[in-house]
C-alpha cells in the first residue's frame, strides 16, 4: 500500500486538491478574518479556523467525488476490479492520499493562524485543540464521504452538485426556515459548523467538541465503508456507523440555540492577572501579556481621578458587556476598562482605552440615561486624559461629546474641576442629568 | 440535421439539460417551501445559476477532442454558437420560473451572472478540460456567499460581483471580462486534447 500511496500522491489529483484548499483557506484567512480577532488567543484562533470550513468542507466533498471518478474517466474500473485484491484494499490508496493532503492543508492553515497566536499568547485552554481537531476530522469525513457519493452516483455533475448540497447543509440552519426551527440545535450540531464568538472570555465545552467529533468520525467511517462496499448487504452495513453515531450523539445534545450552547464562560481566561505594586491594576488572564502596556496609562488615570469624590483606587479589566454572564455592577472604588487587541497581539486602540480609564462614572450606564450619561462620561474622559475627542461611540453620543467638549474646554481649571466632581456624584448616584451638569447644556 | 443531432449526442446534451433542469427545480422548490417572498434571494440564485451553468459546461468537450478536430469545419464558430446557446438555455431555465409565485430575477442579474460563470467555465474547459471546468466557478460562488454572509460583500465588489445588485457597473464589468475572455479562449482553443480521456495520463 505504501508504494501505491506514493504513486497516488504523485499522480492523482489529491495533491492539487490539497494545494487548492490551502490557497482558498489562506485567501479567506487574509481577506475575511481580521487577525485582530484572534491574535494572541488560542480559542479565538481555533474557532476562526473552524469558520473557514463553511467554504472548505463543501469543496472537500466535491474533491472526494472528483478523485473517485478517476477510474471511470480512465475506463479502468473493470480492469481494476479483476485484480485479486478485496475492494477495501483497492480504495485504500486513493482514499488515504486524499485524506493525507486534505489534512496537511488544514494543519498548515492552523499553523498560519498559530504564527499570530504563539508570540503573544498568555493563556492556553486545551479545548482549543479539540476545536481544531474536530475541524480536521470534519475534512477527513468530507473527503471520504465525497468519494463514497462519487462512487455511488458516477456523473461529471456529481462533484459540483454535491458541493452545493453540502454548502446548503452547512449554512442552512443560519438562514430562517421551517426545517431549522423544527430540528432545533441538532441540525447545526451535526454539521462541522461553529459560529465564531466575539468574546475572548468564552470557550467551547468539551461536550460540544465530543458531539461533533464523534458524529463526524462516524460519517468518515461510513464514507470509507460505502466507498469500499460491494453489493447491497455491505452497503447496509456501511450505514451502521452513522446510525450508531447518531444514537450516541443525539441524546447528548444540549437544549437551546446552538450558538449559545456552543460557548460557555472560560473561568481560566477570566481570572485576574494583576501588576505588582500599587495602585492595583488588573487585566484578565487571556490578555495577561498586555498588562505591561496597560499599567502605565491606568496608574496615570487613577492619579488624575484622585481629586474627585469617592476617588477610584484600582483599575480592573471588565468582561464584555454582551456576555451571557451576569456582570456585577462596578464599585466606585474601581475603574473598569476593556481591551482591544491589534493584529499582532499587542494593545490596540490605546486612545479608546485611555478615555475608558478616565471614566468619572462607575463604568456602566445608569438606567434610562443613554445617550446623555454615556456622553457625559466620555466627554469627561477626553477632558481628563487631555486627548482630543474621537468618534466611534455611536452617532448620538459622538455629537454630544463633540459639542460638550467644545463648550467645556474653555472653562477655567477650578470651575472644570468642580463640574467634574458634581458629574461624578450624579453618575454614581444615578440622579439628575450628568451631561447638563458637566456642560451646562440642557 | 443529422450533424446537429450527432453533435448534441457527442456532447452529452440530454443528460446536461436534465441535470440543469433538475437542479434549478430543486432550488426553486426549496425557496417556495421556505419563503413567501416572490423574488428569490440572490444568495440562492447564485448557486442555482452555478449549478445550471456547470451542468451545461459538461457539454463543452467531446469524449475525444483530437479525433473530433480531424473533422473539417469552422470549429471556432461551432464552439461560439454552442456557448451562446448554453447561455440562452441557462438564463431561460432560471427566468422561466417567472410564471410561478417564486421567481429568479431580475433578468439582467440572471443574465449577467450566467454569462460570467459560463465564461469562467469556458476558460476552465479551455485550460484544464471540461471535466474540471466546474472548479473555479464553484469555489468563487461559494466564497462569494460566505463573504456576503459575513457582511463583507460590499467591501470587495469586484470579488463579490455575483451578489451585487443588477445595476452594479463593476459587477457587469467583471462578468463581461469573464464572459468575453473565457468565451474567446474556448472558442479559439477548445478543450485540451489527450488529457481528458487517455487512461495513461491518469486523473
Amino acid at each position: 500500500v505504501t508504494r501505491a500511496l506514493r504513486i497516488d500522491l504523485r499522480r492523482s489529483s489529491a495533491a492539487g486538491i490539497g494545494l487548492l484548499l490551502l490557497a482558498l483557506g489562506l485567501t479567506v484567512l487574509l481577506l475575511m478574518v481580521d487577525a485582530e480577532w484572534y491574535a494572541g488567543r488560542w480559542t479565538m484562533m481555533a474557532v476562526h479556523e473552524r469558520s473557514m470550513l463553511d467554504l472548505l468542507w463543501p469543496l472537500t466533498l466535491a474533491a472526494g467525488a472528483w478523485q473517485v471518478g478517476r477510474d471511470r474517466r480512465g475506463r479502468v474500473g473493470e480492469l481494476f476490479s479483476s485484480t485479486s485484491r478485496p475492494a477495501w484494499q483497492r480504495v485504500a490508496s486513493p482514499a488515504l492520499a486524499l485524506v493525507l493532503t486534505v489534512s496537511v492543508a488544514f494543519l498548515l492553515l492552523v499553523a498560519a493562524g498559530l504564527t499570530r497566536v504563539l508570540p503573544t499568547a498568555s493563556y492556553f485552554n486545551p479545548s482549543a485543540v479539540g476545536v481544531a481537531a474536530v475541524g480536521l476530522v470534519a475534512l477527513v469525513a468530507a473527503a471520504l464521504l465525497g468519494m463514497a457519493v462519487g462512487r455511488l452516483l458516477p456523473s461529471p455533475f456529481t462533484a459540483p452538485a454535491l458541493a452545493v448540497a453540502g454548502f446548503g447543509v452547512m449554512i442552512g440552519p443560519t438562514l430562517r426556515n421551517p426545517l431549522a426551527e423544527r430540528t432545533g440545535p441538532a441540525w447545526e450540531a451535526l454539521t462541522p459548523a461553529l459560529s465564531p464568538t466575539s468574546s475572548d472570555f468564552l470557550m467551547v465545552p468539551g461536550r460540544v467538541n465530543a458531539i461533533q467529533g464523534i458524529w463526524l468520525l462516524a460519517l468518515a467511517v461510513t464514507g470509507y465503508l460505502l466507498l469500499a462496499s460491494v453489493g447491497r448487504r455491505q452497503r447496509i452495513v456501511a450505514v451502521l456507523p452513522v446510525v450508531l453515531g447518531a444514537a450516541i450523539v443525539i441524546p447528548m445534545l444540549p437544549h437551546g440555540e446552538w450558538y449559545q450552547v456552543s460557548y460557555v464562560p472560560d473561568a481560566g481566561a477570566q481570572a485576574l492577572a494583576c501588576a505588582d505594586g500599587t495602585p492595583r491594576v488588573c487585566v484578565r488572564q487571556v490578555h495577561a501579556s498586555l498588562l505591561p502596556e496597560v499599567v502605565g496609562p491606568a496608574r496615570q488615570a487613577l492619579q488624575r481621578l484622585s481629586g474627585l469624590p469617592e476617588a477610584p483606587t484600582s483599575a480592573v479589566e471588565q468582561l464584555d458587556v454582551d456576555d451571557p454572564l451576569a456582570i456585577a455592577p462596578l464599585q466606585p472604588s474601581t475603574v473598569g476598562f476593556s481591551i482591544w487587541v491589534d493584529d499582532s497581539g499587542r494593545l490596540g486602540e490605546p486612545e479608546y482605552l485611555d478615555v475608558e480609564l478616565h471614566d468619572v462614572g462607575a463604568g456602566t450606564d445608569c438606567p434610562d440615561d443613554y445617550p446623555r450619561g454615556r456622553a457625559a462620561r466620555r466627554t469627561a474622559g477626553f477632558l481628563l486624559s487631555g486627548r482630543p475627542p474621537v468618534t466611534g461611540y455611536g452617532a448620538e453620543v459622538d455629537t454630544l461629546v463633540a459639542d460638550g467638549h467644545r463648550a467645556v474646554s474653555a472653562l477655567p481649571a477650578g470651575e472644570l474641576r468642580q463640574r467634574l466632581s458634581a458629574t461624578r456624584t450624579a453618575l454614581l448616584a444615578c440622579t439628575g442629568d450628568p451631561y447638563a451638569i458637566l456642560t451646562g447644556a440642557k | 440535421m443529422t450533424g446537429l443531432a450527432l453533435h448534441l449526442r457527442a456532447r452529452r446534451v440530454p443528460a446536461a439539460l436534465l441535470a440543469a433542469t433538475a437542479s434549478t427545480a430543486t432550488l426553486w422548490a426549496l425557496w417556495t417551501a421556505n419563503s413567501d417572498t416572490p423574488l428569490i434571494s440572490p444568495l440562492l440564485a447564485a448557486p442555482a445559476i452555478l449549478l445550471a451553468v456547470t451542468a451545461l459546461s459538461t457539454t463543452l468537450g467531446a469524449a475525444d477532442e483530437e479525433l473530433e478536430r480531424t473533422g473539417a469545419g469552422r470549429w471556432w464558430l461551432r464552439r461560439s454558437v454552442h456557448l451562446a446557446v448554453a447561455l440562452a438555455v441557462a438564463t431561460g431555465l432560471l427566468l422561466i420560473t417567472g410564471v410561478s409565485d417564486a421567481r429568479f430575477g431580475p433578468a439582467g442579474l440572471v443574465l449577467r451572472n450566467a454569462a460570467g460563470l459560463l465564461g469562467l467555465c469556458a476558460l476552465g474547459a479551455a485550460a484544464i478540460g471540461w471535466q474540471k471546468a466546474w472548479v473555479a466557478p464553484l469555489a468563487w460562488t461559494l466564497a462569494t456567499i460566505v463573504l456576503d454572509m459575513a457582511g463583507q460583500g460590499d467591501r470587495l465588489p469586484a470579488l463579490a460581483w455575483l451578489v451585487q445588485p443588477a445595476g452594479s457597473r463593476i459587477a457587469a464589468l467583471v462578468a463581461a471580462v469573464l464572459a468575453v475572455g473565457g468565451g474567446a479562449a474556448y472558442a479559439l482553443r477548445g478543450c485540451p486534447g489527450r488529457t481528458s480521456c487517455d487512461p495513461s495520463v491518469g486523473a
